[in-house]
């Protein structure tokens, strides 16, 4: 699975470091930074939650 | 647009009596039922109705990046037709429900009668217009993608703009429309602007924004008419004074929609009134703008207008329904921008508690702001600090 994110659709909200701070991190303006872009197996569901609670939509998940 | 292919073969699979689960409403709430039932294991039959002849788009961006003219239409999109293939569901868009019958579990529309096993109500909300101005071509709202789309063109070239409502979505336009050059009047009935769930503490701070960028305020009045001519708009006001630009953008709320619901008996008194697992009815859920959850913690019942509780309370209802599990309640969360400010809301601001600041400074344009009554801290606002918001939210879980 192989993750993509966003920068021009993240507003800072930081859910997705919340949930899974081994995969997403933010930039000092909030941004998400991406901490892998191929998480290994153990780290798919949360990855998948982070994509589902992102609140702009900002993550994308390809399977 | 429809899944069919896959649909098709699905549905071969579960007895033929079994209507399964309707969702009405296809924007972020009703998907991410849709969502959170299959990914819970739910493998009957889902079948997803929308009014809308787009798929489920991001309303956000609608106000701020589709306005600005930094994004095009297809960018707001939430997901492609081959992920929503992908959930196995019955899609339809350009269909709206009509009526609901509670004892037979059908709900009537406008293209056919569905039965169901369980319902999702997640229908949103319409933007509230000002009576009068319904027809009027140079007056605009801010609900939908043609909505923005038609906003944008409108402000091709235009020199004035007169913006009714001081909340987030007008205070949002304003800086667009201060991105153009384009000079702004606002209109608003309230003595100061409002952020929701701020408890009215960063007023001043937003009007000192307007008023930095030159534009022109009118709190406190009402509107006593609405004139269109040639080559503009005109406000007749309260306090006797009049003003005018060439468009104006009407933003002063919303309204659920709760139409098909009315000979339903459901209790519909601003939105959908729910437990705190999302049930309206037996079988009867409710999400999103168009519900009004009970809130376990505060024991009061809101509906809520964002987002980030329109997912929760998605996921909640597809786990509830799938597994008999409730979610526990969260807090609301909020985020705008305005005139380049990045500003991020959790819980609830109570207007009677002075703001501690956590991080930061408000001289600096920087901080992070919360009210905390006997210990306990109820809300946090972040303002241009998104990574030491992410970091003061643990003091709302402890
Ligand atoms: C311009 C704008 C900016 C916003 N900015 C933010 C922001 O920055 N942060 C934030 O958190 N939130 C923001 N919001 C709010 C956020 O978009 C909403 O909370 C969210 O869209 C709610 O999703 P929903 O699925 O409950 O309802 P909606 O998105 O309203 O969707 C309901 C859907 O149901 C359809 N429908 C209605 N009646 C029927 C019927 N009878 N039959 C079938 N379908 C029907 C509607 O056509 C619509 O497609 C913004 C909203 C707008 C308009
Ligand atoms: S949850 Fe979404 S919006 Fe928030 S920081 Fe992560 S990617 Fe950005």
């Amino acid at each position: 699975m192989k993750i993509r994110v966003d920068r021009d659709a993240c507003i800072g909200a930081g859910q997705c470091a919340l949930v899974a701070g081994s995969i997403f991190d933010q930039d000092d303006d909030g941004l998400v930074v991406l901490l892998t872009d191929t998480p290994s197996d153990e780290f798919i569901a949360v990855a998948r939650k982070a994509a589902t609670l992102c609140p702009a939509k900002a993550i994308a998940l390809e399977e | 647009m429809s899944s069919k292919g896959d649909c098709a073969r699905r549905v071969e699979m579960i007895s033929v009596e079994d209507p399964g689960l309707v969702i009405v409403g296809a924007s972020l709430a009703g998907l991410t039922c849709a969502q959170s039932l299959r990914a819970e294991g739910y493998t009957k039959k889902i079948t997803l109705i929308g009014a809308e002849r787009h798929l489920p788009y991001n309303r956000p961006p609608l106000s701020k990046q589709v306005l600005a003219g930094k994004w095009q239409a297809a960018q707001t999109n939430i997901d492609s037709a081959e992920k929503f293939a992908e959930l196995g569901l019955d899609f339809f868009i350009d269909e709206d429900a009509q009526e609901l019958n509670i004892a037979s579990k059908e709900v009537r529309t406008s293209k056919r009668t569905l039965a169901f096993e369980d319902l999702i109500i997640a229908t949103g909300a319409s933007v509230r217009r000002l009576p009068g101005t319904e027809t009027m071509s140079r007056v605009h709202v801010l609900r939908t993608i043609d909505d923005a789309l038609g906003l944008r063109e409108a402000l091709v070239g235009i020199k004035s703009a007169v913006v009714v409502g001081a909340g987030v979505l007008g205070s949002e336009v304003i800086s667009a429309l201060s991105e153009y050059g384009i000079h702004a009047t606002v209109i608003d009935r309230m003595a100061t602007p409002q952020l929701p769930l701020t408890g009215g503490h960063f007023a001043s701070r937003v009007n000192d924004l307007f008023i930095e960028h030159g534009v022109i305020t009118k709190y406190g009045v009402d509107i006593i008419s609405v004139t269109e001519q040639e080559t503009g708009i005109t406000f007749d006001l309260s306090d006797g004074s009049k003003v005018s630009g060439e468009i104006a953008v009407v933003a002063i709320g919303c309204i659920p929609n709760v139409d098909f619901l009315a000979n339903s008996g459901l209790d519909i008194s601003n939105g959908v009134l729910c437990d705190s697992n999302g049930l309206a009815a037996p079988h009867i859920y409710a999400v999103g703008d168009v519900a009004r959850w009970h809130n376990p913690v505060t024991g009061k019942s809101l509906r809520l207008e964002n987002q980030t509780s329109a997912i929760e309370q998605g996921l909640a209802v597809g786990k509830f329904i799938a597994t008999g599990e409730s979610s526990p309640t969260t807090h609301p969360f909020f985020w705008s921008e305005i005139f380049g400010n990045k500003i991020l809301m959790l819980g609830n601001l109570e207007a009677d508690i002075p703001l501690t600041i956590v991080h930061g400074s408000p001289s600096d344009n920087r901080f992070v702001a919360a009210t905390i009554s006997n210990g306990v801290t109820t809300g946090i606002v972040g303002w241009n600090m998104p990574r030491e918001f992410r970091q003061s939210r643990a003091m709302m879980e402890a």
